[in-house]
C-alpha cells in the first residue's frame, strides 16, 4: 500500500498521459540500468542518502530476492486508464504468453481502427450516394413535370391539328359534294333532254307540238322561284344515285293521267302522251331551276363577292393555323431537345450509379469480410486467453489482464455490434437508393418512348403541315386568280383614261430628248440630297468644282510662280544690260548719261575735273538744252561759246557735246597732275578715250 | 453647206430655210438660256449674228444636249413635220413650269426638188426678222419674274403623229402652265417657214 502514497501514485491522477507515459518508462530504463542495486541495498544495509533521493527507491519497500515487478493495485491502477500503458509495462511481464496477448491486442486495436476508418469512409460514400439519390429524385420529378408539360403541348397540338384537318375536310367534302351534284345534275340534265326529245317527237307525231303548246312548254317556268341550295341539301343531293334525283315529281304526272284518264278512259295512247308531256314540263321546270341554282350564284356579284370573302377568312385562318402550328411545333422540337439532353445526362448519370453500386457492393464484401475476420480474431484471442487462465502457470495478474482483455473485446464487440448495426441501416438506405434508381430508371425508359412518340408526332405533323402548305398555296393561286379575273374586269369596266390637258391636236405628238438638262439637274439633286441624307455634307458637282478650283489654283500658281521667276530673270538681265550699256556708253563718248525722267537726260563728262553736268530735254522730237553745267542754259558759261557755235549756228548737239568734250580734255592736259575723274573714282584717264555718238537725234 | 448654198438670188428653198430656222433656234434659245440666267455667264462667249453681239453657251454638257437636238429640228424643218418648238423652263426640285417659250411653225407647201421648190425672199430681210424677234426675246427679261429657285430647261418637239422618233426620244407632256400670262413676240417668215414666237410666264404668286 505504500505505492498509494508515492508521488507517482499520488500524481496519477493530476498527471497528462504524456507526463505519466513518461515517467514509466523512466522508471523502466532505471530499473534495466541498475538491475541489482536492490539486491545490493537489501544485503548491505540501508540505502544511501544519495539513493534516498530517488522517489521510487526510497520509498517502495523492496522485498529481498523479489523482481521489481509492479503490485495488483498499480496494475489496476493502470488498467483502468488506458490498455497502451499495460503494454508500456512489458517489461515487467517475464511470460511469453503475456507478450503474445498484448501483441495480439495490438493488432486488434489496429485492425478495428482500420476498420472503423472503413466503416467511416463507406459512411461518407453512404452519405454521398444518399445525396445523389435526392439529386437524382429531384431531375426526376423536374423530369416528370416536363413530361406533363410535353403531354399538355402535345395534347393542344393534337387538338389543333385535328381542328385543322376538320376543316380540311370539311372543305374537301364541301367541294367533293359540289362536284357530284354537279356531275349528276348534267347527267340527269342529259337524261332529261333525251326525254324532252322524245315527248316533242311524240307531240309531234301526235300534232300536238304546236305553237300554242310550245309557248306553254317555253313560259312554264317563269312562274317558278329560283331555288337557293344549302349545304345540307348539296349533301342529300351527293348521296345516293343520279336516278334517285328528285328532278321530277311523279305525283303531279300521276294527277295530270288521273285527269287525263277521267276525261279519256279508253285513250291510252294520250294517257302516254300526257305522261311524257308532264314529264317534260316537269323536267323543264326541273332543269330551269337547276340551272338557276347552279348559275344563280354566279351572276349574282355581291354573292360571288361573298363568296370569295369567305374564301378569304378561311385562307387566313389557315394561315393562322399553320403559323399556330408551326410555333408549337418549334416550341416541342425545342422541348424534345431539352428532354434528350436530360436523358442523355440522366444516363450518364445512371453509369455513374451503376458503379458507385459495384463500389459499394465491393466495400460491403470487404466490410463483411473485416467483421468476420475481428469475429475470427476475437475468437481466438479468447480461446488464447482461456487457456492462458486455465494455465498452470497463470498468476492472479494475468489474470487480471485477462478479463480487462475480455472486457475489452466485449467493447469492442459492441462497437462491430453497433457498426453492422450502421451497416445494416446503411444497406437498408441502399437498398432504398436501388429502389429509387430503378423508379428512376423506369421513368427515364418511359420518359423516352415518349420522346421517341412525340418524334414520330412532330414527322407526322411536319408532313400533314406540308400537306396543308401544298392545299394553301393551291386555294391562294385560285384566289389569286378570281382576284386577277374581277380586277381585270374592274379596270376594263371601269377604269376611264385620265385626260392629260395638252394644247396639241389628235394628229399631233409631242416628244422630248430623254436626257434633257431638266431631268438630269433632277438626277444631280436627287443624288445630292440622298448623299447629304447619308452623311455627305457636299455634293458631287460641289466637290467636283471644288476639285477644279484646286487643280485650277494649283495651276496657276505654278504659272504664276514661273513667270515671276523669268520677270526676276529678265529683270537681272536687263540689269545687266543696262549697266553694260551704259559702261559702253562711258567708255565710247565720255559721258555719263543719265535718264532724269522720259523726257530729260543728264550728261557728265569723264574729263570735267568739276563734275558738272548738261541736261537735255526732248520735246516734239526736238532736242534742247535745258541745263548748262548746273546753270538753266540761257545764262553765262564757259561752254558758251561752243554752245552757240555748234547748237545755235549749226543746230548739233553732238557737234556741242564733242567741243565741250575736246574743250575739257585740253582744261585736263593742261592740269596733268590733277586727278581727273574717269568713270567711277579710281579709274584711271585715257586720253585716247571715247569717241563721240549721237545720243538723240530728231 | 451654208443657207446661200440652197438659194440663188432672193431665192430659198425649203432646205435652205429649215437650215436658217434651225439657226435661228441656236441663238434664240442659247440666248434665252443666257438672259434667263439658266447657266453662268461666263460658260457663254460672244458671237455677232443678225448684226447683234449675241452670247453662245460654251458649256460642253448643253452643247451636247442642244447639237443633236437642232439637227433633228432641221431634219423636221426640211420634212415639214415641225409644228411648235417649246422651251420649257422649269423649276428643278418641284419640276413646276414657270416660262415656256413657244415657237409655232407654219410651212409653206412647197416641194424638196424641182417645180415649186423655192420661193423669193431676201436673205438679209429674213436675218432681220429674225434679229428683231431675238431682240424682243432679250427685251422680255424685263417683264418675266425672276427665277429665284433653281431651275432648268427641256425643248419640246411638235410633230405629226405618224412621224417616225428616233431612238433616246420619248412622248412627253404638253407641260402647260395653269394661268399663265402670254406675251406674243414678234414673227419672222423665211417664206417657206413662218415663226411665231411668244412667251407664257407664271405669274407670281
Amino acid at each position: 500500500m505504500q505505492m498509494d502514497s508515492s508521488p507517482l501514485s499520488e500524481s496519477d491522477d493530476s498527471m497528462s498521459e504524456s507526463t505519466r507515459v513518461f515517467n514509466l518508462k523512466m522508471e523502466k530504463e532505471f530499473v534495466k540500468a541498475f538491475p541489482l542495486r536492490s539486491d545490493q541495498r537489501i544485503s548491505m544495509g540501508p540505502p544511501t542518502s544519495t539513493l534516498k533521493g530517488n522517489p521510487t527507491f526510497g520509498k517502495t519497500p523492496l522485498m529481498r530476492g523479489q523482481a521489481p515487478v509492479s503490485t495488483p493495485h498499480s496494475m489496476r491502477n493502470m488498467k483502468s486508464s488506458t490498455p497502451i500503458r499495460f503494454s508500456l509495462d512489458e517489461s515487467f511481464i517475464t511470460g511469453a504468453t503475456a507478450q503474445n496477448l498484448s501483441s495480439k491486442v495490438a493488432e486488434l486495436t489496429t485492425e478495428l481502427d482500420l476498420h472503423k476508418r472503413k466503416l467511416e469512409r463507406q459512411s461518407k460514400e453512404l452519405a454521398t450516394t444518399i445525396e445523389r439519390m435526392e439529386r437524382y429524385k429531384i431531375e426526376s420529378e423536374e423530369l416528370i413535370r416536363g413530361n406533363a408539360e410535353l403531354k399538355k403541348n402535345k395534347q393542344r397540338l393534337e387538338d389543333d391539328l385535328r381542328g385543322a384537318q376538320l376543316m380540311t375536310n370539311t372543305d374537301t367534302t364541301t367541294n367533293s359534294s359540289s362536284s357530284t351534284v354537279i356531275n349528276k345534275l348534267f347527267t340527269w340534265l342529259e337524261w332529261k333532254e333525251a326525254q324532252l326529245n322524245t315527248m316533242a317527237a311524240i307531240m309531234a307525231s301526235a300534232q300536238l307540238w304546236t305553237e300554242d303548246n310550245r309557248n306553254l312548254v317555253a313560259n312554264s317556268y317563269r312562274s317558278i322561284e329560283p331555288i337557293m341550295l344549302s349545304q345540307d341539301d348539296v349533301a342529300a343531293y351527293a348521296s345516293g344515285s343520279v336516278q334517285d334525283f328528285q328532278g321530277i315529281h311523279e305525283s303531279p304526272i300521276a294527277e295530270a293521267v288521273e285527269v287525263e284518264e277521267e276525261r279519256n278512259p279508253n285513250d291510252t295512247t294520250l294517257r302516254e302522251d300526257n305522261e311524257t308531256i308532264y314529264m317534260d314540263e316537269s323536267s323543264t321546270e326541273d332543269i330551269q331551276n337547276n340551272q338557276s341554282t347552279r348559275i344563280l350564284p354566279f351572276e349574282d356579284e355581291q354573292e360571288s363577292a361573298k363568296e370569295i370573302s369567305i374564301l378569304n377568312n378561311t385562307m387566313y385562318e389557315k394561315d393562322e393555323k399553320i403559323e399556330k402550328l408551326e410555333f408549337e411545333l418549334n416550341k416541342a422540337i425545342e422541348q424534345l431537345e431539352l428532354y434528350k439532353g436530360r436523358t442523355t445526362k440522366l444516363a450518364v448519370m445512371e453509369e455513374e450509379n451503376q458503379s458507385l453500386k459495384h463500389r459499394l457492393g465491393f466495400l460491403e464484401q470487404m466490410h463483411n469480410d473485416s467483421i468476420r475476420d475481428l469475429h475470427a480474431s476475437a475468437r481466438l484471442c479468447e480461446n488464447q486467453l482461456a487457456s492462458t487462465m486455465t494455465s498452470p502457470d497463470g498468476k492472479k495478474m494475468e489474470r487480471e489482464e485477462a478479463r480487462s482483455l475480455t472486457l475489452t473485446m466485449r467493447t469492442m464487440q459492441r462497437q462491430i455490434d453497433e457498426l453492422g448495426e450502421i451497416g445494416g441501416r446503411s444497406e437498408k438506405e441502399l437498398q432504398v437508393a436501388r429502389d429509387e434508381i430503378m423508379k428512376i430508371r423506369s421513368e427515364l425508359e418511359a420518359s423516352n418512348n415518349y420522346s421517341n412518340q412525340l418524334s414520330k408526332d412532330v414527322q407526322t405533323m411536319s408532313a400533314e403541315k406540308g400537306t396543308l402548305m401544298e392545299q394553301l398555296a393551291e386555294a391562294k393561286r385560285q384566289l389569286e386568280e378570281v382576284n386577277r379575273v374581277d380586277m381585270t374586269t374592274l379596270v376594263n369596266d371601269t377604269l376611264v383614261p385620265e385626260s392629260v390637258a395638252t394644247d396639241a391636236g389628235d394628229t399631233t405628238q409631242i416628244v422630248h430628248f430623254q436626257f434633257n438638262p431638266l431631268d438630269q439637274a433632277r438626277r444631280e439633286l436627287r443624288d445630292e440630297e440622298r448623299k447629304r441624307s447619308l452623311g455627305g455634307c457636299e455634293g458631287p458637282s460641289v466637290k467636283r468644282r471644288r476639285s477644279e478650283d484646286d487643280a485650277e489654283m494649283e495651276e496657276l500658281r505654278k504659272k504664276l510662280a514661273m513667270a515671276e521667276s523669268r520677270c526676276e530673270r529678265l529683270s537681272n538681265h536687263s540689269i545687266d544690260s543696262v549697266r553694260n550699256f551704259r559702261n559702253i556708253i562711258l567708255k565710247v563718248t565720255g559721258y555719263d548719261i543719265k535718264m532724269k525722267q522720259e523726257d530729260s537726260v543728264q550728261l557728265t563728262s569723264t574729263y570735267d575735273t568739276l563734275n558738272q553736268h548738261f541736261g537735255f530735254m526732248v520735246r516734239d522730237g526736238r532736242v534742247e538744252m535745258i541745263e548748262l553745267m548746273d546753270k538753266p542754259f540761257d545764262g553765262p558759261d564757259r561752254f558758251q561759246f561752243e554752245a552757240e557755235m555748234w547748237m545755235g549756228e549749226r543746230n548739233s548737239v553732238p557737234g556741242f557735246l564733242a567741243a565741250c568734250q575736246i574743250k575739257l580734255l585740253e582744261e585736263a592736259l593742261v592740269q596733268p597732275e590733277e586727278t581727273l575723274m574717269y568713270g567711277n573714282e579710281g579709274d584711271e584717264f585715257d586720253p585716247s578715250g571715247p569717241s563721240f555718238s549721237i545720243l538723240q537725234e530728231d | 453647206m451654208s443657207a446661200m448654198d440652197t438659194k440663188t438670188k432672193g431665192a430659198i428653198s425649203l432646205k435652205g430655210s429649215a437650215q436658217l430656222v434651225q439657226e435661228f433656234f441656236h441663238y434664240g434659245l442659247n440666248n434665252i438660256l443666257y438672259q434667263r440666267g439658266l447657266y453662268p455667264a461666263d460658260s457663254f462667249s460672244r458671237v455677232k449674228q443678225y448684226g447683234l453681239t449675241l452670247l453662245v453657251t460654251n458649256d460642253n454638257k448643253l452643247k451636247a444636249f442642244l447639237e443633236p437636238l437642232f439637227q433633228q429640228v432641221e431634219k423636221f424643218l426640211a420634212a415639214k413635220k415641225l409644228k411648235r418648238l417649246v422651251m420649257v423652263i422649269s423649276e428643278i426640285k418641284t419640276k413646276e413650269v414657270v416660262e415656256r417659250w413657244q415657237f409655232d411653225i407654219q410651212t409653206e407647201d412647197i416641194n424638196e426638188e424641182g417645180e415649186n421648190s423655192t420661193r423669193q425672199k431676201d436673205e438679209k430681210k429674213i436675218r432681220q426678222e429674225m434679229g428683231d424677234v431675238i431682240r424682243q426675246i432679250t427685251a422680255s427679261v424685263t417683264f418675266l419674274p425672276l427665277l429665284e429657285v433653281p431651275c432648268s430647261f427641256d425643248v419640246l418637239i411638235y410633230t405629226g403623229k405618224d412621224t417616225q422618233m428616233p431612238q433616246d426620244w420619248a412622248e412627253s407632256s404638253a407641260c402647260l402652265i395653269e394661268n399663265a400670262e402670254q406675251v406674243q413676240l414678234r414673227s419672222f417668215s423665211t417664206s417657206v417657214h413662218s415663226v411665231q414666237a411668244q412667251v407664257q410666264y407664271k405669274l407670281e404668286s
